[in-house]
């Protein structure tokens, strides 16, 4: 540790030194790859269509008109991949060039990339503007392409859908093909694969109703992450704001913060939902609502704490004596140095509410069906464990999804930790 | 109750600052600490008035009351404080806190005792510089403010101004973050400086740098300074006023000369001899003020200084001397200043 290096620096090369830590922090960027690339790798639609001179692009507006609201912001996300990409270097390079500081160029080009995804949302959330996706309850069989030439199709890599049925091929096990050929009930034999089929094992078997496994897995992380970072952006977000409130300004704004704090900390999240579940039915949005109107106190009390020892300390004085306002004072003088408890906190709180999530999901208090959740393909096995693919694989993808949240954060605390410096 | 007085500049003398009857009480659980109780003093323009005393005599508290920077269980509950703005006279105890905040940093600015803490540790000593100047003169365009922080950079003696606006305050050396601290209080040209012992943190021969530098910054920008310290030394070096106060009160007040040359109160005449000197006898004993400070809560009755004089008379213990004029410009809070005879 040099004594050039600003805190940022420091917290990284401390942060460097846990293995694990930096390893898993390695493992986001695909995990979220993965999420955000997931109708590039599996869908049941194809990107290209061509019949004899009809060209079509279904998988464009499938992309653009999907069904649930996880979706449309990931797939939002991926059509504004490629372009920040080459927007994010050609700006890196200006900014190298100017002499912007290291981690000031992270964060704007972060913030590029979530303003382009704003962008893109919103221009396709003004009507008229998306397509509508007349290919969305088409399928294209192989009697299609065995008809002649000229026809040709190009499918995703897992040519499945993530909530695509296959009666017939129920809870099979996983590299389960389906026979090419089958015979009716009238003794013919008769073409049994779609083009998008087209033979392709189920990789990871399929559940009750002959959805893939593999594919909802992938799509399921998708769900997993938005419940997550959408709470806990929540929560800490009301918690930075109001420890921070309730530290500074003390007196009755404390006093009454504090009792709120108190009282809502009692509440136990995962038994609220299910109330609220009862009465209201099924959704996302109550679970991500109840999580982040639940675990905010906890991230209030930790600002608050590091809010008084900020206070006082001589820079607050110096900056008022400068003619700060109080506003100020609060979200750029003492926040910056207050705010690492509810840093260190973020991580565990998605990984918190990962399992949250799962878990209602399997009690059936969760998203609701046909929604790609790997707690709903546990749900699928609880009843007959003999389906051990059902049950394993959502474990594996939960466990080690959690983990990676869990290393980061725990090596996010140990980098804050002053005492642990070499 | 009006926040702009007119007074009529030629009866008032032309000082920056007049503080008359300035009342600062804290309002404890435990009762009142009344930390500065009654007073009065002129800082003129472009002159260095000193507050001298121990501590806990109410010097810092003065100091932060005139920046209204009091926080509760402290109030101001009496007093005026008459800052001269330009060609208006405005009262800072009754001004509004928007109006305050305005005459904070930009008018009227304060360093303080320890460079360690007052910065804020997690941004560039640029860009706290930076922040100073964009408060107070936002249409100064960023190239502009960041050649300006440069340039204070430079003129209070920090090297390498254009690197090391980017270097944090735990990269820095404590004369450097004082200085850094200083760059930022001039950064918008204050009439007048408070500098509440801003070389007590720092050892002897970076302390004489940073005197030398307000000397000449104090004279480069027609700058008045508010020196509070507890040093003697400090005070004869900087200051053309002395204020002594004891016990929340000003017992003495003079030119830094003539306080020198004539202490006239016992206990400004106790602290000048309680100084070792060099050439002083190996062997003999250090001359003390005996007793403490006495506590706030508990003050004696009649003059505070009482318990603690060498020359103490029953009047002393009963009657509560007032501010007197002894000699023109010399004014002493004492029963029998004057009368007494100090053997040196």
């Amino acid at each position: 540790m040099s004594q050039r290096d600003g805190y940022l620096d420091i917290l990284w090369s401390q942060f460097r030194k846990n293995r694990a830590a930096y390893i898993a922090l390695h493992l986001l960027a695909p995990l979220f790859l993965l999420a955000i690339f997931a109708p590039v790798i599996a869908s049941n639609v194809p990107f290209y269509y061509n019949d004899r001179g009809e060209t079509l692009w279904p998988w464009f507006r499938a992309l653009l008109n999907p069904e649930e609201t996880v979706d449309f912001w990931f797939n939002t996300a991926l059509v504004a991949f490629f372009p920040w990409l080459v927007i994010a270097t050609l700006a890196d390079r200006i900014w190298r060039r100017q002499q912007v500081g290291r981690w000031a160029r992270t964060g704007r080009i972060a913030a590029l990339y979530v303003g382009l995804i704003g962008v893109v949302s919103g221009v396709l959330l003004i009507p008229g503007v998306r397509p509508d996706n007349r290919y969305r309850a088409r399928t294209f069989p192989e009697e299609q392409f065995r008809k002649g030439e000229g026809v040709t199709a190009v499918y995703p890599p897992i040519p499945f859908g993530p909530t695509e049925q296959d009666i017939e091929s129920s809870v099979k096990p996983p590299m389960y093909r389906k026979p090419r050929f089958v015979i009716d009930s009238a003794g013919r034999e008769v073409l049994n694969w779609r083009k998008s089929n087209d033979g392709f094992p189920r990789l990871l078997g399929t559940d009750d109703v002959g959805r893939d496994v593999l594919v909802r897995m992938i799509y399921g992380l998708r769900i997993s992450l938005t419940v997550g970072f959408v709470a806990v952006g929540l929560y800490i977000t009301i918690g930075v704001i109001l420890g921070a409130i309730a530290g500074y300004f003390g007196g009755a704004v404390d006093i009454i913060i504090s009792r709120v704090i108190e009282v809502i900390i009692l509440f136990p999240s995962f038994f609220l939902i299910l109330t609220l579940v009862g009465l209201l039915g099924q959704s996302i949005y109550i679970i991500m609502v109840v999580i982040g109107l639940t675990g905010w106190p906890t991230v209030a009390r930790l600002i608050r704490g590091e809010v008084l020892k900020q206070r006082a300390i001589d820079y607050v004085q110096a900056a008022r004596a400068m003619g700060a306002s109080h506003m100020r004072i609060i979200f750029r003088h003492i926040l910056p140095n207050a705010v690492s408890p509810a840093l260190v906190a973020a991580p565990f709180g998605i990984a918190g509410a990962i399992i949250t999530e799962a878990g209602l999901s399997l009690l059936g208090f969760g998203v609701r069906l046909p929604a790609p959740s790997w707690g709903l393909i546990l749900r699928s096995g609880s009843e007959n464990y003999h389906y051990w693919w059902l049950v394993v694989f959502p474990s594996l993808a939960i466990f080690f999804t959690v983990t990676v949240f869990n290393l980061v954060g725990s090596g996010l605390r140990d980098a804050m930790d002053p005492r642990l410096r070499v | 109750m009006s926040t702009l007085v007119d007074h009529d500049t030629t009866k008032q003398p032309s000082a920056l600052l007049s503080i008359r009857d300035l009342r600062t009480y804290f309002f404890t659980e435990k009762g009142v600490v009344k930390a500065v109780d009654g007073v009065s003093f002129d800082v003129p323009k472009a002159r260095t008035v000193g507050i001298v005393g121990e501590s806990g005599c109410g010097k810092s508290v003065t100091g932060l009351s005139i920046m209204r920077l009091v926080a509760p269980p402290g109030r101001i509950v009496q007093g005026s404080m008459l800052f001269r703005d330009g060609d208006t006279v405005k009262d800072l105890a009754r001004l509004p806190e928007p109006e305050i905040r305005k005459i904070r940093g930009s008018q009227i600015a304060m360093i303080f005792q320890e460079p360690m803490t007052s910065l804020n540790p997690v941004f560039t000593i640029g860009s706290q510089i930076l922040e100073a100047i964009q408060l107070h003169q936002p249409d100064l365009g960023s190239r502009k403010a960041r050649e300006l922080v440069v340039d204070l950079l430079q003129k209070v003696g920090v090297p390498d101004p254009q690197a090391r606006r980017h270097w944090y305050p735990h990269q820095l050396s404590g004369g450097m973050r004082q200085r850094v601290m200083i760059a930022m209080a001039l950064s918008c040209e204050p009439r007048l400086l408070i500098a509440d012992e801003p070389t007590t943190a720092l050892d002897v021969t970076i302390q004489a740098q940073i005197l030398e530098l307000l000397k000449q910054l104090q004279a480069e920008k027609d700058m008045a300074v508010l020196m509070i310290t507890h040093d003697l030394g400090i005070i004869a070096e900087m200051a053309d006023e002395v204020l002594v106060m004891y016990a929340s009160r000003i017992v003495e007040k003079a030119s830094v000369l003539r306080l020198f040359a004539n202490p006239l109160h016992p206990y400004t005449w106790g602290l000048f001899r309680a100084r070792p000197v060099l050439g002083m006898t190996k062997g003999k004993e250090l001359v003390t003020i005996p007793g403490d400070v006495p506590n706030a809560a508990d003050l004696p009755q009649g003059c505070k200084f009482c318990l603690r004089c060498k020359f103490v008379q029953d009047r002393c213990r009963e009657e509560e001397p007032e501010l007197r004029i002894l000699e023109p410009g010399h004014e002493v809070r004492c029963h029998f200043a004057g009368e007494l005879d100090y053997e040196r």
